[in-house]
């Protein structure tokens, strides 16, 4: 009896280890899909606004590519606090997220407070405030998309950033070259400088408060810095023959130019723009040109036809080698910007007879095409890195457009007529 | 499915019947020897501590200690009072009857003498006696006692003996008993190996349509780059409604653990098995994901 009581648990042990018939299931999962998700932004409470929050706050996410918006006409309820939000109604029109919320006025200056519910969990996600000038309740609103953006994709948006560009207006005898900043909607666009010779280039300084250009001017080539709080201009570079691709140094003390030597050749150089002490950086019978910092400030990438056709290469400032070729897919790379992150670059390429926009796996070397046009050009990053701006070809003339680097879903953005060229996205602001 | 049981009807009906045996052998043993338990005074028992109260009514239990005893010896008894009386005068007609009597005093002290020999020698005569009679039951008692110590031994051994006998036999039955189970645990485990192999293939199965499911399902923010480990257990209910999703040890940030709660939520009812014993309550999930 004792015995048998001593050795019961073992048996039973014994039992249980081998009465599981299976091993607890574990299953891995390693893919996703970027397809939009729905996301339902009901109109913001407040009286005679001058701007619908919630429909700038849709097109911005809708824009990104990662997001779709619920139309309003099939919205269950337009609930603008929590206490009116029926979640279980909002399940039946399968959408994932919600936001709500209001304007409230304060003299001239405006709080927009909204918050973003998980529509499946029911679970409240943020909530917050977002304060605005009498003009600014735009930008309240591209914050707002920001915000939700970066709770719901892990990264902060880049709706409340600007986009400079190049417009060209009017017959061919009568040409105008605009350099215009808008926000990044298009909307809001000012012109920061006109001139009837051709603009080129925009390159935003890391602090977002000058712009370099090329500006022909006078007939001739030269780089320009403007001053975009002040106005005040300044000619940094304008030597005889080409002074062209201006880009910044990561620390806005430094300008890497593509400058051409009497004999026309075309090589990469930094200039110091305190001390305009100028270095070459590359010294290559081929075209070298339309330089790019990487964000360590170390090395440059650049076009370069040195093999014949245009590809991507990249050179370590310090270490005088050789520069190492980056891209290898495609027989034409060109016009390098390297993302935020440093991991990528955004290129325009040769695909299928036609220019589109890649972005490249800088370690890898694999490239992806992300726009679909016929004669895309121009690429830059958003300062989040998850989209790039592009001018894309439209009846002839050029088009400010997006597309996502994850899903490459691209979206047209509205801007004024004339034909736009090279745009050039912001740093964070 | 169908065709392997009837195939194997019998080594299956068998098996079962050798499971159901076992677990009634298991139960009622737990049942013969569990219930006597409850009977026995348990070795240790839980009490709740009470507060230690001030000294009122309660006693120990243990027997409450002698009254002092009684003092033995008598309270000395105060001295009495000696009587003083005055010797009378001397008589001539007395002094013959005091002759008389004095002859007849010491005739009396020899004849006093005389007995009080005879007791004395009777007194030691017997007081000898006496001894030897206490000597020899003296001895009487000393050789019982050996001989009940003897026996005491005697009985001792036999059952120390038997006792060793009994535990050599426990332990051997333990042994046999051991031996049983091991057997039967291997049958056990073979069999269920048997059938794991072939449910190996279905819930490979089965784990592959949760995953596409959930992928599908799985709108993957930015953040969640190749690096991102999160184990996430899932319960559901058969018919495959989730009715719990719980992140747990995971490296992304809020958004990456809010995309994955959504997913399953969203890929809920999940997928039936192909074979319903392939169900499971919870699940593990893994999510990795690549590049």
């Amino acid at each position: 009896m004792a015995e048998l009581r001593r050795f019961l648990p073992a048996l039973l042990l014994g039992l249980l280890v081998a009465v599981p018939a299976h091993a607890q299931l574990t299953v891995q999962i390693t893919q996703g899909v970027t397809t939009p998700i729905p996301v339902a932004i009901v109109p913001f409470a407040g009286e005679g606004l001058p701007v619908d929050v919630a429909a700038v706050v849709e097109a911005d996410l809708a824009r990104s590519g990662r997001f779709a918006g619920l139309p309003r006409a099939s919205m269950p309820q337009h609930p603008t606090a929590a206490a009116q939000l029926d979640v279980a109604q909002w399940r039946l029109v399968k959408t994932d997220f919600l936001v709500l919320g209001r304007v409230r006025r304060d003299g001239d200056r405006y709080e927009v407070e909204f918050e973003l519910y998980n529509v499946v969990t029911g679970a409240r996600l943020l909530a917050y405030s977002v304060g605005a000038g009498a003009s600014g309740l735009r930008l309240a609103a591209h914050r707002t998309a920001d915000l939700v953006y970066e709770k719901i994709l892990g990264v902060p948006g880049a709706f409340a950033s600007r986009i400079a560009y190049v417009l060209i207006e009017g017959p061919p005898a009568s040409r105008r070259w605009k350099l215009v900043v808008a926000d990044a909607d298009g909307e809001n666009p000012v012109v920061v400088v006109a001139s009837q010779q051709p603009l080129m280039s925009p390159a935003w300084s890391p602090d977002g408060t000058r712009l370099a250009y090329v500006s022909f001017e006078g007939h001739a080539s030269g780089v320009w810095v403007q001053n975009l709080l002040t106005g005040v201009r300044e000619k940094v570079s304008g030597r005889p023959g080409i002074n062209g691709a201006p880009a910044w140094s990561p620390d806005g003390g430094r300008l890497a130019l593509a400058l051409s030597q009497p004999d026309g050749n075309v090589d990469v150089f930094v200039l110091d723009l305190s001390s305009r002490a100028l270095l070459r950086v590359t010294d290559d019978p081929s075209i070298d040109t339309e330089p790019c910092f990487a964000p360590d400030g170390q090395s440059l990438y650049f076009t370069s036809d040195r093999a014949g056709r245009p590809q991507i290469y990249r050179i370590v400032l310090a270490a005088g080698e050789r520069p190492k070729r980056v891209t290898f897919e495609g027989s034409y790379n060109a016009r390098p910007r390297v993302s935020p992150d440093g991991t990528q670059l955004a290129v325009v390429t040769q695909d299928q007879g036609a220019y589109r926009i890649a972005t490249v796996d800088i370690a890898s070397g694999r490239s992806k095409v992300v726009t679909s046009g016929q004669l895309d050009e121009g690429p830059s990053f958003a300062p989040n890195g998850q989209t790039v701006v592009y001018a894309a070809r439209e009846r002839g003339r050029g088009v400010l457009a997006t597309a996502a680097v994850d899903s490459g879903v691209t979206s047209r953005i509205s801007a004024a007529s004339g034909d736009v060229r090279e745009p050039a996205w912001s740093p964070r602001l | 499915m169908n065709a392997f049981l009837r195939e194997h009807a019998r080594p299956l009906i068998g098996s079962a019947l050798l499971h159901v045996a076992v677990a009634a052998a298991v139960i009622a043993a737990a049942l013969v020897s569990v219930v006597p338990r409850f009977v026995q005074p348990p070795a240790i028992e839980a009490y709740l501590a009470p507060a230690p109260r001030a000294h009122v009514g309660t006693e120990p239990a243990s027997a409450p200690a002698p009254a002092p005893a009684p003092d033995a010896t008598p309270p000395p008894t105060p001295p009495e009072p000696v009587r003083s009386t005055p010797a009378p005068a001397p008589d001539p007609a007395v002094a013959a009857r005091e002759q008389a009597a004095q002859r007849q005093a010491q005739e009396q002290a020899a004849h006093r003498q005389a007995l009080e020999r005879d007791a004395r020698r009777k007194a030691v005569s017997d007081a000898r006696r006496l001894a030897a009679e206490q000597a020899a039951a003296q001895k009487k008692a000393a050789t019982e006692q050996a001989a009940a110590q003897k026996k005491a031994a005697a009985e001792e051994a036999k059952q120390r003996a038997a006792a060793a006998e009994a535990r050599r036999r426990a332990e051997a039955d333990a042994r046999a008993r051991t031996q049983r189970e091991a057997d039967l645990s291997r049958q056990l485990a073979e069999e269920q190996s048997r059938l794991g192999a072939q449910d190996a293939g279905l819930q490979a199965r089965y784990a592959a349509d949760i995953r596409a499911r959930i992928e599908r399902a799985w709108n993957r923010p930015s953040s969640a780059r190749p690096g991102i480990r999160c184990k996430v257990d899932v319960t559901q209910v058969p018919g495959g409604t989730v009715t719990d999703v719980r992140v747990g040890e995971c490296n992304g940030d809020a958004a990456v653990v809010e995309s994955i709660k959504l997913a399953v939520l969203k890929a809920s009812p999940l997928p039936a098995p192909p074979d319903p014993s392939l169900f499971q309550r919870m699940l593990h999930l893994e999510f990795n994901p690549d590049g």
